[in-house]
C-alpha cells in the first residue's frame, strides 16, 4: 500500500475567474477522477463553496492562472493543427478527385486513340475539374466530327 | 551520344502494370521520343506495349513487392529515370530532365514530413530523400549501391532482422535501406537533388500547391487505391 496522499483535485484550470468558475477533476467515490465545474459565483455576492476553497488552498490563485494560460495556448494549437488537417484533407480530396477525372477522361476510347496531341496535353495539364471535362468535350467533338466525314 | 531513358517496373500486383502504360502513354504525350523500358512479367505483357515501350523485359523479374530494386541496375540506359508507375506526366519539360544531372550520380527529390509517413528516425536521423522518382548514372557505384538496395531490402523484411536503434515501422519502406547505404555505407555515389521547386519533378498527392513556387509540376504521383489492388491480378509464378 502506498503511504502517499492522493489529492482530490486533478489539473484544475479557469473557466471564468470574475465568476469564480474552475474547471477540473475530482476524485469519485469509485476511486475514479471525473471532471466537474466548481463555481462559488462573484466574490461581491460572497458565496462559499467548499471545493472551491479546497481547490484554491491546494493550488493557489497563481498556479491556477499559469495552469489557464498553458491550457489556452495548448488548445489554440490544437485547433491550428485540427485546421491544418482539415485544410490538407481537403486538397488531397480536391486532388484525387481531378486525377480521376483525367484518368476517366483517357479510359474514353475516343480520347485515348485520338491524335490530337495538343488537346490531350491540355487534358493531363488542367487544374480544375471543369478545364478537364471541358478540353475532354471538346477531343471527342472533333473526333466524333472527324469520324463522321 | 547517350542513350538516356525512362524505367516502369510493374510486379506482383497488375494494377501496377495497368498504371505503368497510363504513366508511360502519358510520357509519350509530352515527349514522343522518349525511350522508356519496363520491366515486369511476361504473362501481363501484350503485343499493343510495344507500341509504348521501346523494351519490355520480363527475364528472372522477381515476384516482389520491390522489384523495382531488382531491376534498377539493370537499365539500359545510360541514365536513367526511374519513375514508380502511379504517376503521371504532365509538361514538356519531362523530355529535359537528363539535363539536371550535372556532377551528380544521383539526383533525388525531397520527402515531405507532413505528406509522409515517416521521415524522422532520431532526433539528427530524417530519411530525407523520396525514393518514388530518382534519376541515375549508369557506372559501378550506382549499379552497386542499387544491387545493396535490393539485398538490404530483402535483409531488411526477413523475420530476424532487427530495427534497433530506430523504430520497427521502418521495415517495410525501402526508403530506409536507401537511407541506410546513402549514410552508414560507403557508397562513393555522388548524390544530389532536383532543382528547386524540386516537388515539380515529383508532385505527390497531399503536397501543398505552394511547393510548386509558381511552377508547373512536371510529375504527379498518386496513389493506387486499396481497392484498385484488390480487383487486380496477382501474379502467381508458374
Amino acid at each position: 500500500m502506498s503511504d502517499v496522499e492522493v489529492s482530490k483535485y486533478k489539473n484544475p484550470i479557469w473557466q471564468n475567474k470574475d465568476n469564480r468558475h474552475i474547471v477540473c477533476e475530482i476524485l469519485q467515490a469509485n476511486g475514479e477522477y471525473a471532471l466537474c465545474h466548481v463555481v462559488a459565483g462573484p466574490e461581491s455576492e460572497g458565496g462559499v463553496n467548499l471545493d472551491y476553497d479546497n481547490i484554491i488552498s491546494e493550488f493557489g490563485i497563481e498556479d491556477l492562472d499559469v495552469r489557464t494560460s498553458e491550457h489556452k495556448k495548448i488548445k489554440e494549437q490544437r485547433l491550428i493543427t485540427e485546421k491544418e488537417e482539415a485544410e490538407a484533407k481537403q486538397m488531397r480530396m480536391k486532388q484525387e478527385v481531378l486525377f480521376n477525372m483525367k484518368l476517366e477522361a483517357f479510359e474514353n476510347d475516343l480520347i485515348q486513340s485520338s491524335e490530337d496531341k495538343d488537346l490531350k496535353k491540355l487534358i493531363r495539364k488542367s487544374k480544375t475539374p471543369i478545364e478537364v471535362q471541358a478540353y475532354a468535350t471538346i477531343l471527342i467533338q472533333r473526333e466524333l466530327e472527324k469520324n463522321a466525314k | 551520344m547517350q542513350n538516356n531513358g525512362y524505367v516502369y517496373v510493374a510486379s506482383v500486383n497488375k494494377a501496377y502494370y495497368n498504371a505503368a502504360k497510363i504513366s508511360a502513354q502519358s510520357l509519350l504525350d509530352f515527349y514522343p521520343e522518349a525511350k522508356i523500358s519496363l520491366f515486369t512479367h511476361a504473362e501481363w505483357v501484350e503485343d499493343s506495349d510495344y507500341d509504348i515501350f521501346d523494351q519490355i523485359i520480363t527475364d528472372n523479374i522477381p515476384n516482389h513487392i520491390r522489384a523495382k530494386l531488382w531491376a534498377l541496375s539493370q537499365t539500359p540506359y545510360d541514365l536513367t529515370l526511374y519513375i514508380d508507375c502511379d504517376t503521371m506526366i504532365q509538361h514538356e519539360d519531362i523530355s529535359n530532365v537528363f539535363d539536371l544531372i550535372g556532377n551528380n550520380d544521383i539526383l533525388f527529390t525531397r520527402n515531405r514530413p507532413y505528406n509522409a509517413k515517416i521521415t524522422k528516425l532520431s532526433d539528427t536521423e530524417e530519411m530525407i530523400y523520396h525514393c518514388g522518382l530518382f534519376l541515375y548514372r549508369n557506372n559501378e557505384n550506382t549499379r552497386t549501391l542499387m544491387d545493396n538496395w535490393y539485398t538490404g531490402y530483402l535483409e531488411q523484411t526477413a523475420p530476424d532482422w532487427n530495427s534497433d536503434p530506430y523504430p520497427s515501422q521502418v521495415r517495410k519502406w525501402d526508403t530506409f535501406t536507401m537511407w541506410k547505404l546513402l549514410n552508414k555505407t560507403e557508397h562513393g555515389v555522388r548524390v544530389g537533388d532536383f532543382p528547386q521547386p524540386d516537388a515539380r519533378w515529383n508532385f505527390v498527392i497531399g503536397y501543398r500547391p505552394s511547393e510548386l513556387q509558381g511552377t508547373e509540376p512536371v510529375i504527379f504521383h498518386y496513389t493506387i487505391p486499396v481497392d484498385e489492388l484488390n480487383k487486380n491480378e496477382i501474379y502467381n509464378i508458374k
